[in-house]
């Protein structure tokens, strides 16, 4: 029934933990009030709902009479244009009925709903009132009431007041607090720890204070959505009750008793029972749209397709360092947009890259400069919907975009892999390692399955991985975070791999975990001749692990060179800047810090010249209007300045 | 501004099978006016000690003392512990700012706090404290999710300032932000260091941004706090065999590998542990780094007394108070 | 270690449903009998009933008295029939289980293929059209009550068209309706939340992970996202059990089933509270049991702990 489905959701959905986290666009709460009208679900449930509050207004006003006027020469018709839906046993009509109707259904729904939705509510909210012995006993209540069934709930009530429209109300209020309690409780405590909450405390800000400066108006949105989708179910589940003869009585009647007097005549007027069933799916219609609305109000923000994306400025495609012979990777004027609510944003404005076979290359720049997406373009994993476009783009020969899912496995599966930033991700929870490693070993060299558990250990043995034989048998939770982010690598090392890209590997882990991955890159690279990519935001780690590296600003590579010539002079003012900004352990520890003022353009902005040009030191007017194409400066070296620096950073 | 002494600390978290001692007898001076930086890995109980010192976390025992004046929380029911003494930046940008709150009443609810406080000077105006962290006054009009990480962490500063603390304990304030910004922050922490006089306790587990900042550095590793020295010595001159690795282990533009150079990363380079680190919910005897430590029976099978005698009990008598039974 | 706390736990349950039950008749404003057997009863007849059902004696008695009836089966007698209430379950229960065993069948079998294949068809935003009309039909499908989809079955199916008989139990045809209308709409909700579940699961870490390995599509969602979207998935199924039970009730009504429905709705319109405290016995004895055995296949199928812990 209505009711546990209900409940079903209830309970789903603060599993989303979407609530009460930080929302990275900052929208107001008052916002998805607005936003309701604005989605086209919720501006229908809108209009029902308005439509179900004047009806049971208006109804009694101007229908109760013909309600109420007996017609014994009336008795029992069928649908005709006088009584569109019948007459009933003592000549009433039955439309007039149900729209008097309304208002006792309505009354009684809203009412059971405001009871149960602010005992819900209180219950929910005490165990962060109160002290914490206190709040665990509550937490262990609504943990019990929650154990039961809100159907059972709602039974028990039922007989315990006796029936009748007020204890229906009180049954359906009873089943569904606990559910209420529950979720003002989640939500209550995902904001209760938050930092900002932390924070609050420190500066003294009393319990009750914090609930209602911050608790409440962040945990708002989701009750009140909650609150509407029930009013929807209260309207059903009374109904239920009254059509079982176990809610609302005669002489008084709602629209759950008008169907249970209809049914009866299926036969031969189907429309006495089909109207009132009309209108309890009518009304629970109306609040689940109205609710849903406002849950899209806050998720969905249409963004367009870019079907056809604005021109986007990119560097001339260069042919210097193409011709080194057959290149793992070679990709020019690479470009990743998305479409956006603000229009379409283009990340990967224009890369020109290549990387030889055996090569190391390094890819460094802040975040947001495209980097990832760089990374995953060349692999064909661009999230969708991004669109990826360019003049060239050759992975171990093939353009990874045309190629049909069977070749790409063949091609791409067998030579590629990718290690991505945060290890206790990537592996699947609930598969063991080393089934996750062999199952690459099945599905492209057709190994047995015996044979490819057999790899799977040998390679988490070459990635360094203590206890192989055991830690294959585990599950990726049960390993440090160092020691997964090896079998990742690992997992990369089961086919030939002759391309290995690696997505800031080491970020989320400690120094010294960090030291030991990146030697594992370097053994990987030496020991296999394997080419790898490292995406990285630390100058210092690329510069230390690559032997060639790309700065990229904007979207676009500003600098090409190699790791020599980095540490010696580049000559793009921005890789100078990074290097300077870079925190050491040798400068003079009390100098002032070099900085970059200002910011980056977004993704979604265009600029005409150069792309540092507002936050550069040495920019001359051509630097504004004319955008600096990439130009060989020295061997394997190349900038995309108009006015490149020379000698010691 | 007044000086930061912790006591003996201990904090347990969790209860049951899943308990663990986050932090075991931590002892920390911050005098007045300086700047300490506490580094570790994650795990090592370095955020779980702010949080604690300022009533955020449990404190099952130990005692914190603002110029020798206790004020431990969470005893005899005391609400709030230290007060607004003890001021903390937490890490999280992110989550620190109420997405529901403008800057301006986010700053408000601190400036409030600090008027009921007394002999506090005059509570100065949001637009005042977002100058003083280097932000335009018309922040204060906008809610927090149009702002950068960097704008953020300024804020949640200005927040932390707004009370005028006696102490600032700052978490991991820079280590989500890009490498200008980052920069950005620590001159600012340097800049209001000298203006307001602050004492700080700068939690981290960069030690190139920490030595930026601190006067003096403590290294903590599994709830211990393994050496303690003035930040050159400590950098310069390493004692305990776990700051060797993390100090080798930090990358450097200049320690490179050439295409074709020897990996510089072999067996006896400081930055490489053997083993792995210890499961911190079995309780281990003697010297906790041992089952890591590159000097330790790992290394030397005779040096039993790592894996029977805590080293920390003679650690005053040795230099940088090294707890090592081996400091070199 | 798990599954022992989960059955302690589910003790702890059944207790305290068993004396909610028993004390049913205990919480009742006024006399049980007298409103049982009606206002023309003479206060004779009445005191006669009282000490026949044992309700003169201590309360503590009467608890044990209850107790030791029930491993036995020993539910009582109804008030107003003189009936076991342990053959009126026997008579009814096999007819509503069969009901709802089926309609829960059919739930799992439709919503998890088609939540699944509307994941994948619907991913990162593409189809936007078929998406909105995936969410806006099982939306409405899934508001529609059971009585009134029954209802309205009943008057096109059997009335209209003459397919399927009007009502009663009888060959396999006589299931099509009464299973259709307790399906439908949990079937829609399901297939909603499984196709949410498995959106989510598709923008994990672990399924880049494994579109970098190049896995067939077949192996990506079936061995990959299925089972981790099933996990969520399954504690819903666990929720949708009671409220199959108990659609089944009124769908009874609409089909004149021969189950337990009439003799839930008429224990409480008659207040025969024996027979009421032995339908909420059963129904939360069933429930609470399903909901253990949801919870042990949710601890087989992850392995993480914290999920199973919470």
């Amino acid at each position: 029934m209505a009711i546990a489905i209900w409940q079903a959701v209830r309970e789903w959905r603060p599993m989303r933990g979407s609530v009460g986290e930080p929302r990275g666009r900052g929208q107001g709460g008052i916002r998805w009030r607005r936003g309701v009208v604005k989605t086209p679900t919720g501006a229908a449930g809108l209009v029902m709902v308005t439509a179900l509050l004047v009806l049971s207004v208006a109804g009694p006003v101007f229908w109760s009479g013909a309600a109420r006027a007996m017609n014994t020469e009336a008795i029992m018709l069928g649908s005709s244009s006088a009584h569109p839906l019948g007459t009933d046993a003592l000549g009433r009509d039955i439309l007039a009925r149900l729209l008097v109707a309304t208002r006792l259904s309505a009354l009684t729904a809203v009412g059971s709903v405001a009871v149960g939705a602010l005992a819900g509510i209180a219950l929910g909210s005490l165990p962060a009132m109160l002290g914490r012995r206190a709040a665990r006993a509550t937490a262990a209540l609504i943990e019990l009431l929650l154990a039961f069934p809100p159907l059972l709930l709602m039974i028990f009530l039922g007989l315990v007041t006796g029936g009748g429209t007020g204890g229906a109300v009180i049954a359906f209020a009873g089943a569904m607090a606990p559910s209420f309690a529950r979720l003002t409780q989640t939500l209550t405590l995902s904001v209760t720890r938050s930092d900002y909450v932390a924070s609050a405390r420190m500066l003294g800000v009393s319990r009750p204070r914090l609930v209602v400066r911050h608790v409440l108006p962040n945990i708002a949105e989701p009750l009140l959505v909650n609150l509407s989708i029930a009013v929807g179910m209260a309207f059903m589940a009374i109904s239920g009750l009254s059509f079982l003869g176990m809610g609302v009585r005669s002489p008084d009647y709602d629209w759950g008793q008008l169907l249970n007097e209809g049914l009866t005549r299926i036969y031969d007027t189907p429309a006495a029972a089909l109207g009132p069933g009309v209108a309890i799916v009518f009304a629970g219609v109306a609040f689940q749209l109205l609710g849903e609305g406002a849950i899209g109000a806050q998720a969905d923000r249409r963004p367009a397709r870019p079907d056809d994306p604005a021109p986007i400025l990119a560097s001339k495609p260069s042919v210097a360092g193409g011709d080194r012979g057959s290149a793992t990777v070679r990709a020019e004027n690479l470009q990743v947009s998305f479409p956006a609510a603000e229009g379409v944003l283009t990340p990967v404005r224009g890369v020109n890259l290549t990387v030889a076979p055996g090569e190391i290359l390094g890819i460094v720049g802040e975040s947001g400069c495209g980097k990832t997406l760089t990374g995953l373009a060349l692999t064909g994993l661009v999230p969708e919907p991004g669109v990826v476009r360019a003049t060239r783009l050759e992975v171990l020969g093939q353009d990874p975009r045309g190629l049909s899912p069977r070749q790409a496995r063949a091609l791409l599966g067998r030579h590629t892999a990718m290690v991505f930033q945060n290890p206790g991700t990537a592996m699947n929870p609930v598969l063991r390692v080393g089934s996750q490693l062999a199952e690459t070993a099945v599905v492209h060299h057709g190994m047995s399955r015996r044979a490819a558990g057999a790899r799977a250990v040998d390679r988490l043995r070459a990635a360094a991985v203590p206890a192989p034989e055991r830690r294959a048998r585990q599950f990726p939770h049960q390993l440090s975070g160092g020691t997964q982010q090896r079998a990742v690598i690992a997992m990369g090392l089961m086919g030939e791999a002759r391309l290995l890209i690696a997505d800031e590997p080491t970020t989320a882990l400690d120094v010294t975990v960090q030291r030991q991955v990146l030697a594992l890159l370097r053994d990987v690279n030496s020991t296999t001749g394997a080419s790898i990519v490292l995406v990285s935001h630390d100058i210092a780690v690329v510069a230390e692990t690559c032997h060639r590296v790309v700065v990229m600003y904007a979207g676009l590579v500003v600098e090409d060179l190699p790791v020599d010539v980095l540490r010696s002079g580049p000559a793009h003012p921005y890789t100078r800047a990074l290097l300077a900004c870079a925190l050491d352990m040798t400068g003079v520890r009390d100098r002032r810090l070099p900085t970059i003022p200002g910011r980056p353009p977004g993704p979604g902005e265009r600029f005409p010249g150069c792309p540092f040009v507002s936050r550069c030191g040495h920019a001359g007017e051509r630097c504004a209007t004319e955008p600096p194409a990439m130009e060989e400066l020295g061997r394997g070296h190349r900038v995309a300045c108009w006015h490149p620096r020379t000698g010691a950073p | 501004m007044r000086s930061l002494t912790l006591r003996e600390i201990t904090v347990r978290l969790d209860a049951g099978r899943r308990a663990f001692t986050a932090l075991d007898r931590v002892s920390l001076h911050v005098a007045r006016g300086s700047v300490v930086g506490l580094v570790g890995e994650s795990g090592s109980g370095k955020s779980t000690l702010g949080r604690a010192v300022v009533g955020l976390a449990p404190l099952t025992s130990g005692r914190v003392l603002l110029d020798g004046q206790d004020v431990t929380p969470g005893r005899r029911r005391r609400r709030s512990g230290p007060g607004l003494g003890i001021q903390m930046v937490l890490q999280d940008s992110y989550s620190a700012l109420d997405p529901q709150l403008t800057i301006g009443r986010t700053l408000d609810e601190a400036r409030q706090a600090a008027l009921l406080r007394p002999a506090t000077l005059a509570a100065q105006s949001a637009g005042e404290l977002l100058e003083l962290v280097g932000l335009d006054h018309a922040l204060a009009a906008v809610r927090p999710g149009t702002l950068s990480g960097g704008q953020r962490q300024r804020v949640a500063l200005a927040r932390a300032l707004a009370s005028r603390p006696e102490v600032l304990i700052l978490d991991e304030v820079t280590s989500a932000l890009d490498a200008s910004v980052q920069s950005a922050i620590i001159n600012l922490l340097r800049d209001l260091r000298g203006t307001l006089g602050l004492t700080m306790l700068v939690i981290g587990h960069n030690l190139a941004a920490v030595r930026h900042l601190a006067d003096s550095v403590a290294v903590m590793y599994a709830g211990q706090i393994v050496e303690t020295a003035p930040t050159e010595r400590l950098i310069g001159d390493p004692r305990h065999p776990y700051t060797k690795a993390l100090l080798g282990a930090v990358p450097r533009l200049n320690g490179s590998v050439s295409p074709g150079a020897p990996d510089p990363d072999g067996a006896n380079s400081p930055g490489k542990l053997p083993g792995e680190p210890p499961d911190p919910h079995v309780p281990l005897p003697g010297c906790r780094f041992h089952p890591q430590c590159p000097v330790g029976p790992l290394a030397v099978p005779d040096r039993t007394i790592c894996t029977t005698h805590d080293p920390r009990t003679d650690a005053r008598l040795r230099p940088h108070q090294t707890a090592c039974h081996f400091a070199a | 270690m798990f599954a022992a706390r989960r059955f302690a736990r589910l003790v702890v349950l059944l207790s305290i449903l068993v004396t909610a039950s028993f004390g049913l008749m205990h919480l009742v404003p006024g006399d049980p009998v007298r409103a049982a057997l009606g206002p023309e009863a003479t206060a004779a007849q009445v005191a006669q009933r009282t000490s026949e059902l044992g309700l003169d004696r201590p309360l503590p008695d009467q608890f044990l008295d209850y107790l030791s009836g029930l491993p036995a089966g020993d539910l009582g007698t109804s008030l107003v029939s003189g009936q076991r209430v342990g053959d009126i379950v026997v008579a009814g229960l096999p007819n509503t289980l069969t009901l709802a065993g089926l309609a829960f069948l059919v739930v799992v079998a439709v919503a998890v293929p088609v939540g699944l294949l509307a994941a994948i068809h619907t991913r990162g935003d593409r189809h936007r059209r078929g998406a909105l009309a995936f969410t806006s039909g099982t939306g409405l499908l899934a508001v529609v009550p059971e009585f009134v989809l029954a209802a309205g079955l009943v008057a096109t199916f059997a009335v209209g068209l003459r397919l399927v008989p009007v009502a009663g139990a009888g060959g396999p045809d006589s299931y099509v309706l009464p299973v259709l209308s307790l399906a439908a709409a949990p079937a829609a909700m399901l297939a909603r939340i499984v196709r949410a579940e498995a959106l989510r699961e598709l923008g994990q870490d672990y399924v880049r992970t494994a579109r970098a390995k190049r896995l067939p599509a077949r192996l990506l969602y079936v061995r990959h996202v299925l089972p981790n979207a099933l996990t969520s998935a399954l504690t819903i199924c666990g929720m949708l059990i009671p409220g199959l039970v108990m659609g089944t009730v009124l769908v009874e009504k609409v089909f004149a089933w021969p189950g337990l429905g009439s003799a839930i709705t008429e224990s409480v319109l008659q207040k025969d509270y024996p027979v009421a405290q032995a339908m909420v016995l059963l129904l939360g004895a069933l429930v609470l049991t399903s909901n253990l055995v949801v919870d042990l296949v949710l601890a087989r199928l992850d392995p993480r702990p914290a999920l199973t812990e919470a």
